[in-house]
């Protein structure tokens, strides 16, 4: 759960009353657009709006400063429907801001998260900001560390920037207001908080910062973030349909984690663990339609809600089902089995021709296994069950080679065969 | 801060791994009762020696936790446990998210003695989980997770906090010499399964939970494992996020502490590089530099040599990194053997591909895919052997109430299913199949076919013997259900039906394992169990067998249907008959056909093998309902045959047809054959909830024999259910007593149809304000439906289509055709306020009296007797739909399950 830009940054920050770059959005008119540039020196900055953690938008040339509103509008036509890249994944703008350009001859950046190194919270400061701060040499940062129950403190701030040397007119202003960024961060449930660049413009002869970008990230366990009052489909262009529905079943008894990875894929896994999920999701590349931790111990309701789900999603385009993890401690194998093959009964019209691989170790695997043979006999459905006694690697291996060979059957065959299955099916459809 | 006498920057209460977890640990649980701790902790404290000395449930003042190594004091807080004298060393909370940073703060709090605090808890947030740190930091207490699975020592046979080693710890947790680390709690599990495989087992492990904040990371685990003796290599799986791994790393080579032994490494999840959500553990996201292949790279700078190749094992003083950790059992072997290290105990096998399970069905797979079971490891393949020999389905016995694994009504347009299939898509079968069916939820096939009528057949006949119970009952004013049921009741479990069971329970048992899905014929096996020593069961002879025997042999021979079973039902009466013994042929043969009919969904585990066992009864049940139902025994020309039968051929009579001519003492028409049939399999069910159903399946929840269950569906219809055709026949003759509904001209005939309905209507008005002053309430029988209404014009689908069945046969049925009338003009009239349905207890009736309305002009029927037909048609159909309602029940339920809660009963004033 991460958000970009000031459009809705600037909520987080009006409410700990940190100064924000004045922000217009696509709906601007004329004259406020040409107000917004006259009041800033003549200057405004024109940006598209992703929704979610995108980076790197200046550096892809997706920032542009102008001076009038004619600029500004060609600016807008060309950025608000913009493709960027992350990494290899496209993604696209949905809307333009144009924010106030302020003038400053210092760019500060600052970010607060919490360090695996110092296992504490800790506030990282440069004055050379409006960079990667990766490419800011190690001398001209500084890290805080803090106490977490305190919050960072005027005087963390003021040693770091005497110590950076910031120039000394700038300094009182930054000791008053970034402070509050931890109130942010803090009472907002947030996991980072980066605001890039800040920029010192002044306002009745006094310097103050401004925020001119900012990236945060939420804890999706920590419901403080609900408190900004944020539309959640702002968030919402990382998560699926298919996701969405999962993350509906999200509470603390046993997962519910699950990732689109290959939509067009053909092995439908169901994986136990997050260690499983790691690793089996590697193995499966884009084989695999989604990712998934189900592990946990669920309850019977819930894992077969998932299936039930999962299957509606994604079992017509399926060659393969996989149940796959290590040898559970407490998910009980029989309860989770026997919820995922209750839902493929229910679900087994909508693909005859699945072929079910599962691999799994754990409290009444026996059990659950017999379970599924049973059910998977009665339909007719080609399975195959390993214990944890064979490699769970060798089992996703051969996973794939049986969905490589069904993905190579002619489509006459499959027909016949889908024909036939159905007819089957449709006799003994609640065969158990 | 002040710290131990140890290298970190912060605090690390333990020098060794062995401090960690030791049979000196005492455990204080908190929320023990929660539904993880339930299931967990009694395995602990037996597998620990009992070490967890303490519970905490809120809101509890006092109690105890059993457990199988003796009861834990159950406390409400920990004040109450330190007040007590109990004294702890080490929590653990298994409390929901929010709940955990303070019951942490309530343990550092209250007990002076904490040491350590594990939380297993998954999704704690963020911010708590700093102040947790934070906190136990200044208190100077460890804290192990969150979303851990704990700590477990081999050695002293003892696991702290989560299921590490699941419901049988001593099976993974074996005593050996290599540390466990790893991110993943189910991977600690697995990875000490695999190292078995090399013969390594384990010194301590430890789940280290994969959230942001690890607070007891690799660089603490790696100083205790080089200062625990018992520790010789230590394998480490991690994943991306954070930089725990490099910082331990860097601090080895910086020199801050020493590392001398090999750590093997597994580092997984590349693909999460680009993940902006966590998917699977709550930390293992990449930020800047974190991500898998970054650490990747430090482990390898680290060992100073590639990746681990099985191929060509490479391995360095420092160790080495796999690439999954499958490769772990010989990455420790190629490692173990540079420091001179033997394994700890003979290896336990490979890890190559074991199915324990496998089925291609009719899939036609390459040779390099395909598989044949492999036993599995002990305990595991006993189990599956123990599972094997249970024949049938094995159906987990569940609460029933409310709920059936027969017969389903869809909530989107109400329509009905037995065993998957819509009662529509049924209708047309034959009833006698359909009775099969409805017990085998298989449809038999023509050849079968030969077999089923002239076995249901027989069972009429065979129940026709106890007549004079019904004529009794029907004198006493008895309704056809309750008469009926009397003789079914009484039927009970007769010596036939225990005969068919105990003799199919014997054929399964010898040929199960045996004979094929096709029961082919095999005179060998058959001579062999003709001497089998557990002898098949000894059945007395009855009179008259014989010719049935003989009979029933031809018919087998005749239309192809010999199986094993058959063939040594012959052959074992010939043996016994030759040697002297006076056994019955037939009952023997019987149970051979019976089991034969069952055999597929048998074996396919489509149906319990109790199911199969008792077909017998079903059958014969469906018999005795048949065979005692004329309304007028001594005048039926075709149960007189049925009954004391002359020429067996009667048997060969389509069960439908047999179920006609008892009812209408006449040989049927095609189209009214027809018509019959489908009448017949539309009242097969209408869903677990209908009265009829609920009658049976409470008595099964009472645990009375099938016969008494049939006899509580019939106990639960009456007048108002399955008799409501009964009232409507009694309706329509008094609307058309003094009109013919057969009048030629259609014109003639609909405007007379409209004239009746109108008067009808008005009738009704009249009566219904009459009953509304007596403070009674007045009806129409068979319009109007609780299901199908609510819509400006209503249709019963069921009735809708027999209707249209019966129009493309060109069969008119001028009753029905007037019930349509009815409904309109009631609606017309103002009298309903929609167009009520016509519901097919309509249909029922008025195809009954088409179908006999011929006999009741010519006086051969009186008016009671052609209603009691009516009734008696709807308790055919809806036996063999109740017959898969019980035997569904008897293999699923579970004993009292259609009780009703206490809770939910209303006292009314």
């Amino acid at each position: 759960m991460q958000l970009t830009g000031l459009k809705y940054g600037q909520r987080l920050l009006d409410l700990v009353e940190f100064p924000v770059a004045p922000v217009l959005t696509e709906e601007a008119s004329h004259d406020e657009i040409n107000h917004l540039i006259e009041s800033h020196g003549g200057k405004c900055i024109v940006k598209p709006v992703f929704l979610g953690g995108v980076g790197k938008k200046g550096k892809a040339g997706l920032v542009r400063i102008v001076t009038n509103v004619f600029d500004a509008m060609v600016a807008k036509r060309d950025l608000f429907f913009a493709t960027h890249y992350q990494g290899n994944r496209p993604v696209q703008a949905c809307g333009v801001t144009f924010e106030g350009y302020i003038a400053s001859d210092i760019e500060i950046y600052a970010s607060i998260t919490d360090s695996s190194e110092h296992r504490m919270p800790v506030l990282l400061l440069t004055t050379e900001g409006g960079v990667d701060v990766e490419d800011v040499p190690a001398e001209k940062k500084r890290t805080i560390l803090f106490n977490p129950v305190t919050g960072v403190k005027s005087f963390h701030i003021n040693d770091a920037l005497r110590e950076l040397n910031c120039p000394p007119q700038y300094i009182s202003a930054l000791v008053q207001h970034l402070p509050k960024l931890w109130q942010a961060y803090d009472s907002y449930g947030l996991t980072t908080l980066e605001l890039n660049p800040i920029r010192m413009g002044k306002v009745k002869g006094r310097y103050v910062p401004f925020a001119c970008d900012i990236k945060a990230s939420f804890d999706q366990d920590n419901q403080a973030w609900k408190r900004l009052g944020y539309p959640e489909e702002i968030f919402s262009t990382t998560i699926t349909q298919f996701e969405a529905e999962i993350n509906v079943l999200r509470t603390h008894q046993g997962q519910s984690d699950v990732t689109e990875v290959n939509p067009k894929g053909t092995i439908l896994p169901f994986i136990f663990g997050g260690g499983a999920n790691s690793a089996a999701t590697e193995i499966l590349g884009d084989k695999a339609i989604i990712s998934s931790d189900f592990g946990g111990n669920p309850p019977y309701e819930k894992i077969k809600a998932i299936a039930d789900i999962t299957f509606r999603h994604w079992l017509p385009q399926s060659n393969v089902i996989l149940l796959i993890g290590g040898r559970a401690n407490n998910t009980n194998i029989f309860t989770t089995f026997k919820a995922i093959f209750d839902s493929l009964k229910e679900h087994i019209g909508l693909n005859p021709n699945i072929f079910v691989v599962a691999g799994r170790g754990g409290p009444k695997v026996i059990e659950g296994m017999v379970y599924g043979r049973d059910v998977l006999d009665s339909l007719r459905v080609p399975h195959r069950f390993f214990g944890h006694d064979s490699s769970m690697m060798s089992v996703l291996q051969h996973a794939m080679e049986i969905d490589t060979f069904l993905g190579q059957r002619d489509d006459a065959t499959t027909l016949v065969e889908q024909q036939h299955k159905q007819t089957v099916h449709k006799l003994n459809f609640a065969a158990v | 801060m002040s710290y131990l006498n140890n290298p970190f920057p912060y605090f690390v209460g333990v020098q060794s791994l062995h401090e960690l977890a030791n049979k000196h640990s005492r455990v204080c649980i908190m929320n023990i009762r929660g539904t993880e701790s339930s299931l967990v902790t009694p395995v602990s404290h037996a597998y620990s020696g009992g070490n967890v000395v303490a519970g905490v449930q809120y809101g509890e003042s006092s109690g105890t936790f059993e457990t199988p190594a003796g009861d834990i004091p159950v406390f409400g807080s920990i004040s109450d446990v330190i007040r007590n004298g109990v004294q702890f060393d080490t929590g653990v909370i298994y409390l929901p998210p929010t709940a955990v940073s303070h019951a942490v703060s309530e343990m550092c709090a209250r007990n002076v003695d904490l040491k350590r605090i594990i939380i297993v808890t998954e999704k704690v947030p963020v911010r708590d989980s700093r102040l947790i740190r934070y906190g136990c930091q200044s208190r100077k207490v460890d804290v192990i997770g969150a979303n851990t699975l704990g700590i477990a020592n081999s050695w002293d046979q003892v696991r702290i906090g989560g299921a590490l080693g699941g419901d049988s710890p001593g099976e993974s947790l074996k005593k050996g010499s290599v540390a466990i680390y790893s991110n993943s709690g189910n991977f600690s599990t697995t990875i000490s399964e695999y190292l078995k495989t090399a013969g390594f087992g384990t010194s301590t492990i430890l789940s280290s939970g994969k959230d942001v904040y690890i607070h007891f990371a690799l660089a603490e685990f790696l100083y205790c494992a080089e200062n625990d003796p018992r520790t010789k290599a230590i394998v480490v799986y991690v994943e991306p996020g954070g930089y725990y791994e490099k910082q331990a790393l860097d601090w080895i080579e910086q020199g801050r502490f020493k590392l001398t032994k090999p750590i093997i490494a597994c580092v997984t999840g590349r693909w999460k590089k680009n993940l902006t959500r966590s998917c699977g553990h709550a930390g293992a996201m990449a930020g800047c530099g974190d991500d898998a292949e970054a650490k990747e790279g430090w482990f390898d700078t680290y060992f100073g040599v590639p990746e681990f190749d099985p191929g060509s094992p490479e391995v360095s003083q420092r160790g080495v990194r796999i690439k999954s950790i499958q490769d772990v059992p010989e990455a420790v072997n190629a490692c173990m053997k540079l420091y001179g290290e033997l394994p700890d105990f003979e290896p336990t096998g490979d890890l190559s591909l074991k199915p324990w399970f496998v089925n291609d069905q009719a899939l036609s797979l390459p040779d390099d895919l395909r598989m044949k079971v492999v036993k599995a490891i002990s305990p595991y393949g006993e189990e599956i052997e123990k599972s094997n020999q249970l024949i049938g389905a094995r159906i987990i016995r569940e609460p029933m109430r409310n709920r059936s694994g027969a017969s389903s009504i869809s909530p989107d347009d109400h329509s009905i299913s037995l065993h998957g299939r819509e009662l529509l898509d049924l209708i047309e079968n034959p009833f006698g199949a359909i009775c099969l069916y409805s017990v085998l939820k298989t449809m038999p096939d023509a050849g079968s076919m030969a077999l089923v009528n002239p076995l249901l057949n027989w069972f009429a006949a065979r129940g026709s013997e106890h007549i004079a119970t019904v004529v009794r009952g029907r004198g006493n004013g008895c309704t056809p259900n309750a008469s009926i049921a009397a003789e079914v009741l009484l039927a009970g479990n007769n010596r036939l039906f225990e005969d068919l069971r105990t003799a199919s329970s014997w054929l399964i048992d010898q040929f199960h394992d045996e004979a094929g899905l096709d029961l082919a014929i095999d005179e060998e096996l058959i001579a062999q169990k003709c001497h089998a020593a557990e002898p098949f069961p000894r059945m007395h002879r009855e009179e008259g067998s014989g010719q049935w025997a003989d009979y029933f042999g031809a018919l087998l021979r005749n239309h192809g249907q010999e199986t094993i079973l058959t063939r040594f039902a012959q052959e074992y009466s010939r043996m016994q008959n030759e040697a002297g013994e006076d056994v019955d042929p037939l009952r023997p043969l019987l149970a051979a056909m019976l089991t034969g009919l069952a055999w597929k969904p048998l074996v396919e585990r489509r149906i319990s093998r109790e199911t199969a066992q008792d077909l017998g009864t079903y059958l014969g049940l469906n018999g005795v309902i048949v065979g005692v139902s004329p309304v007028a025994p001594e005048k039926n020309h075709f149960w007189q045959q049925l009954h004391a039968p002359t020429d067996l051929a009667i048997l060969e009579t389509d069960f439908s047809s047999t179920c006609f001519q008892v009812l209408f003492n006449r040989v049927p028409e095609d189209h009214e054959l027809f018509a019959f049939n489908t009448l017949l399999n539309l009242t097969l069910t209408n869903g677990p909830g209908t009265l009829s159903a609920k009658g049976a399946k409470e008595s099964v929840s009472a645990r009375n024999h099938i016969a008494t269950a049939y006899a509580g569906f019939m106990t639960n219809t009456g007048l108002a259910h399955g008799g409501n055709g009964f009232e409507a026949v009694s309706y329509l003759l008094k609307t058309f007593a003094d009109t013919d509904p057969y009048q030629a001209d259609t014109e003639e005939r609909e405007s007379v149809f409209k004239r009746l309905a109108s008067e009808a209507t008005q009738e009704f008005v009249i009566r219904k304000k009459k009953a509304k002053l007596e403070g009674v309430t007045e009806r129409i029988p068979c319009i109007n439906h609780p299901v199908f209404r609510g819509k400006p014009e209503n249709h019963d689908p069921r009735e809708v289509r027999l209707r249209t069945l019966l129009k493309s046969r060109d069969v008119a049925n001028p009753f029905l055709e007037y019930y349509h009338f009815l409904v309109k003009e009631l609606h017309a009239e103002g009298i309903s306020p929609c167009i009520y349905c016509v519901n097919v207890d309509a249909a029922i009736a008025c195809i009954s009296l088409d179908l006999f309305w011929e006999q009741l002009q010519q006086g051969e029927l009186s008016e009671k007797e052609a209603q009691e037909i009516v009734f008696t048609l709807f308790l055919y159909g809806r036996m063999a739909g109740i017959s898969a309602e019980i035997a569904d029940h008897r293999s699923r339920g579970q004993d009292l399950d259609c009780r009703t809660l206490p809770e939910e009963l209303v006292f009314l004033v």
